[in-house]
């Protein structure tokens, strides 16, 4: 068990780096100066060495690389091009908003998905065709225009909700949760789809087999085998698709922070896409690559847990 | 499709001599055509597509105007005769604004999936076909793809390559390629160990040819089934970096942005959103329904043996007596009310597929009756259909059928299921397989005895627990409770299953096969623990089998089953000194006999 | 019974496996388990071997390393009078070793996406560089020999029964004209009565082509009335051989003693003393067993 632990750690190491990388060699590409792009037209001669030595931009990349490495690991990532704000400060307080929508997100989903997952299997015929359709639907829209959508009539139409902004848990817990409402939602509906599918794949996988019938021959009560028996079996799988819709959440949380103007992660990256805002853009990178390295140390444990085999 | 119909695999489908398996429908080109075009939602998904990818090409030549073109006195403006999806807030024509919006999204699909393609296939059958060390280092690069949140490295790369369509959806194929990479992988690992790729390396082919002959048939579905997945959400993430004002330049339209365009007059004209986001929606929608439908193709057979129609209920029905055919009167004793009666069994699956045509026999308390067959004499589906266990395809009607002299003509599934473990028990086949591998013996035992005797505490649960494994053997009760199945020999898990069987203390217990997968040595002892059992509880067994050997061990009486019918019953010293029917002589002639050369 | 050897034949061994040994590593931890333990045997033409063991006996990586399928960590496979212990599979068809086999699973040893045509006339034109019309003439004269339809090659595996499968996957060993078959329990999946055929033609083609056949199986009746000879595995190591009638009537290994007792026959009366014979058996182990 610890050595499956430890695997994990490493590659999540590695991702870490790669991300870094990449994130870092990308910015080789980019036409033009950045120095020059900093100081405009405005700066003298002087401002602009300095600017460059600081930058360390005459030097190999290999070297600007290794610079940008050490300041990392001491918790330096820079600060923004555009308004010189640290980023490893604007990640601290942006992280928490991505995680408020993308942990309850998850939760629901999870928990909802896995009921009509169930349901579509032992349900009778017309429910289960509902809720095959209704999956279907769900998988299809693009969140972005669901939370639009979502807007449109739960915000503008009917106001229930607000449309725009983002009050912190410490300050108002109820408004908090009034104002996550729609995101929640917009972000979570893919999600039970595709949750929902891989469960009532493993239900069935797990119905039909022998084991199954031996429950049933011996007595057991039906949902038992459904939600004791069934459930359990089909475990593995649906952590799997879990940990898979939960990155797909990630990337989703971009567009729905831009439709509801929350001030997470997501409209951070979009913003400074926009602006060519390098350092920003790789913390970022970063900051959702380490959300996603827990998230697999999380799913790893739990599938040690599960699978009796590796119990031993 | 109610729990209860969910499906027991169509017991004549099992081991000895099934007919017809799985896995040619889908398994060529043709086969995956034929299943789309008769399958009418996968179908309609495929002309749509087709239809729509064609239009937007063509957008030059049937966009009834120039998606460019202003005109800000016919804004913001619902379908019309002149409009037919409305207009936007510029006052540009939706419908040709979409057609020609439509050519960067497909741009996209089609970039991605070829890059995802290119790298998960190949990489995924190196993987599984290459060896051992080439398949963890390739399985590790494919989880760190996975691992990589896709949308940072693509807007870092837009952060450089402005308006691009080709790079971002490059990368995004690249980086779910991992998924593809896993499924190409596992399909290749299990054809690779199919019989037919070992019967190929004998003949002498080489490893390419086998990749290609062998492997890459089986792959290519599931493949297919994964991109078009892929194709959904490559043309969603084009859609979002659009909506994000990331793609296109304006004001040139692409979905996505004429969904962000759409964002902004939303308090407006909501309307612009349907048209832009529906576009999306349904592309998306048939992009996942065509791949459900080559999914269905694949596993077609399988699911059409274990899951049967969705019926709303396969209760046996009674039928009024007919006249008697071969070998209905029972010989049982008349002494006691026999403890299985069947008069007139008849199953049939769907149209045509008759497995029991008129089955009767009558057990009496500790007898231990032989149900012989080959494959498709019935004799599994006789057994099931005591224990109201066929699949929800299956019509059952009978003159009599009654389990301790309870007639189970008519039972719901809750009244089958009063009845299953604590009337009558069953063992089958796969010892292995019938014990639950997430939890253990113990647990299952103990949930056992809990149904069957909710009165007792738990310490006396767990004694009955332990006195249970006793009864069948089992060497060290303690130490099997906390076992797992996959801990067990197969002798061993036969035993716990035979408590398990026992725990609500039937009068009837029915053995399918118990022995046909034990080593002759181990089958032995379990017919002994079961003859054991017998003379302990007086026990009423039916063994299934279609060994006449274990028959002449164990049994008293014997039915031969043929086609579904009964040829011939006999105590069992008669059937073997002089047998009557044509079927069972060529049976015991057929059936070595270790004493005779 | 036509003998199709001489005297001189007789002798000659086709296939030599001396002293093989097969190890597997176990998951991970690096405990290797013994599959197959210092085991020797020898195959002569025209001559059926039974191979016989329960499960974990090793009798199948035997056939394996026979096949050329796994390497044995110790030991020498003698071919005609070559070693052939380092000839890999592929090399094994330019080389002119001709071993070939049929498997237990009908339903799993045909592609289920290929015609039978098309499965048959792969190895032939493989080996032989056969056109594609002398390979189907072939083909169809295979196909007659063993009972099969002649439109059966355009036909999927799916349209067939168990038995005809194993028909045809002896057609597909038989078309490049082996001198040694390998049938790893051939018939365990089949309806007895298609046992019976089935055992019926692989008599028949021993006699007509004096092919050797190392038949794998658990089953000891079968084994008693269609092997020449017998040779008992426990464990991996062999605790017995001789004729079949030897290993069978008279078995000398008490492991052996135990199996033999333990095959029930379909004869009532014999078989409750047989019952006897074997408790008697299993209480002298037992008491043997205790100090």
């Amino acid at each position: 068990m610890t050595g499956l632990i430890t695997r994990r750690i490493v590659v999540s190491i590695v991702v870490l780096i790669v991300v870094s990388f990449i994130t870092f060699i990308v910015q080789s590409f980019i036409p033009g100066d950045p120095a020059r792009a900093i100081l405009g037209t405005t700066g003298t001669p002087q401002q602009y060495h300095e600017l460059v030595k600081t930058l360390h931009l005459n030097e190999p990349v290999a070297v600007q690389y290794l610079e940008y490495m050490s300041h990392l690991l001491r918790g330096d990532l820079g600060s923004s091009l555009f308004n010189n704000e640290p980023v490893a400060s604007q990640l601290l307080q942006r992280t928490p908003v991505t995680l408020s929508l993308l942990v309850p997100s998850t939760i629901l989903l999870a928990v909802i998905g896995v009921v009509l997952g169930t349901l579509s299997v032992t349900a009778p015929r017309p429910i289960a065709r509902i809720i095959d359709v209704f999956s279907l639907l769900g998988l299809a829209m693009p969140n972005f225009w669901l939370a639009l959508l979502l807007v449109s009539a739960f915000a503008i139409a009917i106001p229930l909700f607000p449309a725009v902004g983002y009050t912190p848990l410490a300050s108002d817990p109820v408004a908090w949760a009034i104002g996550l409402a729609l995101p929640v939602a917009a972000l979570t509906v893919a999600g039970i789809a595709n949750v929902a599918k891989i469960t009532r794949d493993g239900m069935l996988e797990s119905l039909n087999s022998d084991y199954v019938r031996t429950l049933r021959a011996s007595g057991f009560s039906s949902a038992s085998i459904v939600w004791k028996h069934g459930l359990r079996n089909s475990g593995i799988s649906i952590v799997t698709i879990l940990g898979i819709t939960f990155i797909g959440a990630l990337s989703g949380s971009v567009y729905v922070e831009d439709v509801f103007a929350l001030p997470g992660l997501g409209s951070l990256i979009v913003t400074a896409t926009n602006q060519h805002d390098i350092p920003v853009i790789q913390g970022v990178a970063l900051d959702f690559t380490l959300i996603v390295v827990v998230l697999n140390l999380i799913t790893d444990v739990v599938y040690i847990m599960l699978n009796p085999k590796t119990r031993r | 499709m109610t729990i209860d119909e969910v499906g027991l695999a169509d017991p004549s489908a099992k081991r000895v001599g099934r007919e017809g398996s799985a896995g040619s429908e889908g398994s060529s080109l043709r086969g995956l055509v034929a299943g789309i075009v008769g399958r009418p939602i996968a179908f309609g998904s495929a002309i749509f597509l087709i239809a729509i990818i064609l239009a937007c090409l063509a957008a030059p030549l049937i966009a009834p105007y120039d998606p460019l073109h202003q005109n800000l006195s016919e804004a913001m403006m619902l379908p019309s005769p002149a409009h037919i999806l409305g207009t936007d807030d510029l006052g540009r024509d939706v419908f040709s604004r979409l057609l020609y919006g439509g050519q960067p999204a497909f741009l996209g699909v089609l970039v991605g999936s070829l890059a995802c393609f290119l790298v998960g296939v190949p990489l995924g059958l190196v993987a599984g076909y290459g060896g051992r060390k080439l398949d963890s280092v390739i399985s590790a690069v494919g989880d760190l793809l996975l691992s990589i949140p896709s949308i940072v490295v693509i807007l870092a790369i837009l952060a450089v390559f402005n308006h691009n369509i080709a790079a971002p959806m490059a990368t995004l194929g690249i980086l779910t390629s991992g998924g593809l990479l896993r499924v190409v992988r596992a399909v290749t690992l299990e054809a690779r160990d199919q019989l037919y790729v070992r019967a190929a390396k004998v003949s002498g082919l080489g490893p390419f040819r086998i990749l290609f002959r062998h492997i890459l048939p089986a792959v290519a579905g599931p493949a297919l089934v994964q991109l078009g997945i892929f194709a959904g959400v490559a043309l969603t993430l084009q859609a979002g970096l659009g909506f994000l004002g990331l793609d296109v330049p304006p004001p040139n339209p692409s979905w996505g942005n004429m969904i962000g365009e759409a964002a902004h007059v939303i308090s407006n004209f909501p309307w612009l959103l349907v048209p832009s986001g529906g576009i999306v929606a349904l592309t998306t929608l048939a992009f996942g329904l065509l791949s459900d439908g080559v999914h269905d193709t694949l596993s077609n057979a399988r699911k059409a043996i274990s899951i049967g129609t969705r019926r709303s209920t396969h209760a046996v029905r009674g039928v009024p007596a007919r006249s008697q055919g071969a070998g209905a009167d029972s010989e049982a004793s008349t002494v006691e009310a026999p403890v299985l009666d069947i008069a007139d069994l008849r199953v049939s699956f769907g149209a045509g597929k008759v497995a029991v045509a008129g089955v009767s026999l009558a057990c009496s308390a500790g007898e231990i009756v032989g149900l012989v067959g080959e494959s498709g004499s019935g004799k599994s589906v006789t057994s099931l259909a005591c224990l109201g266990l066929l699949p929800g395809n299956a019509t059952v009607t009978a003159q009599r059928l009654a389990v301790n002299g309870v007639d189970v003509i008519g039972f719901s599934e809750r009244q089958f299921r009063d009845i299953r473990g604590s009337e009558i028990g069953y063992i089958s086949q796969e010892p292995m397989s019938s014990l639950d591998p997430s939890f253990t013996v113990g647990s299952i035992l103990r949930e056992a005895v809990r149904r069957h005797e909710p009165r007792l505490d738990r310490r006396q649960r767990e004694q009955r627990v332990l006195q249970l494994l006793a009864e069948v053997q089992l060497p060290s009760p303690e130490v099997t409770v906390r076992k797992y199945s996959f801990e067990l020999s197969g002798g061993m898990a036969q035993r716990v299953c035979i408590a398990l069987a026992l725990a609500g203390r039937p009068k009837l217990l029915i053995a399918d096969e118990p022995t046909t997968a034990l080593d002759v040595t181990v089958q032995a002892d379990i017919l002994d623990l079961l003859r054991q059992l017998r003379d302990r509880e007086r026990l009423t067994i039916v063994l299934v089998t279609h060994d006449l050997a274990v028959v002449a061990d164990i049994c008293e009486r014997v039915i031969v089953l043929q086609n579904g019918k009964v040829v011939e019953q006999a105590s069992t010293d008669d059937l073997f000194s002089s047998p009557q029917h044509d079927y069972t002589k060529s049976l015991i002639a057929a059936t070595p006999n270790i004493l005779v050369a | 019974m036509a003998r199709s050897r001489d005297a001189a034949d007789a002798r000659e061994d086709l296939l030599e496996l001396d002293h093989i040994t097969v190890r597997f590593r176990g998951r991970g931890r690096g405990a290797s388990f013994t599959a197959v333990d210092d085991v020797s045997l020898a195959l002569h033409p025209g001559e059926v071997v039974g191979l016989v063991g329960e499960s974990g006996s090793g009798k199948s990586t035997i056939g394996n390393v026979m096949l050329g399928l796994v390497k044995p960590d110790e030991g020498t496979i003698t071919y005609g009078g070559r070693d052939i212990t380092n000839v890999g599979l592929r090399q094994r068809h330019s080389a002119g070793i001709n071993i070939q086999a049929i498997f237990q699973d009908p339903y799993n040893s045909l592609n289920p996406a290929l015609r039978i045509g098309e499965i048959l006339t792969e190895p032939v034109r493989l080996r032989t560089g056969a056109s594609r019309r002398d390979a189907s003439e072939l083909i169809r004269g295979l196909l007659e020999r063993v009972d099969l339809p002649a439109d059966a090659a355009s036909r999927y595996p799916s349209s067939f029964s168990g038995g005809q499968r194993q028909r045809i996957a002896i057609a597909r060993a038989l078309s490049v004209q082996p001198r040694v078959l390998v049938c790893d329990e051939p018939t365990s999946a089949l309806d007895v009565s298609t046992q019976s055929r089935i055992i019926g033609l692989l008599s028949e083609l021993r006699d007509e082509l004096g092919v050797a056949l190392l038949f794998i199986t658990h089953d000891l009746a079968l084994t008693r009335s269609f092997a020449n000879r017998v040779i008992v595995l426990e464990r991996g190591r062999v605790v017995e051989e001789g004729t079949a009638r030897q290993v069978c009537d008279a078995p000398t290994n008490p492991y052996t003693q135990l199996l033999i007792a333990s095959v029930p026959v379909p004869d009532p009366q014999q078989q409750r003393e047989r019952r006897r014979q074997r408790a008697a058996l299993a209480s002298q182990v037992a008491q043997a067993r205790t100090p």
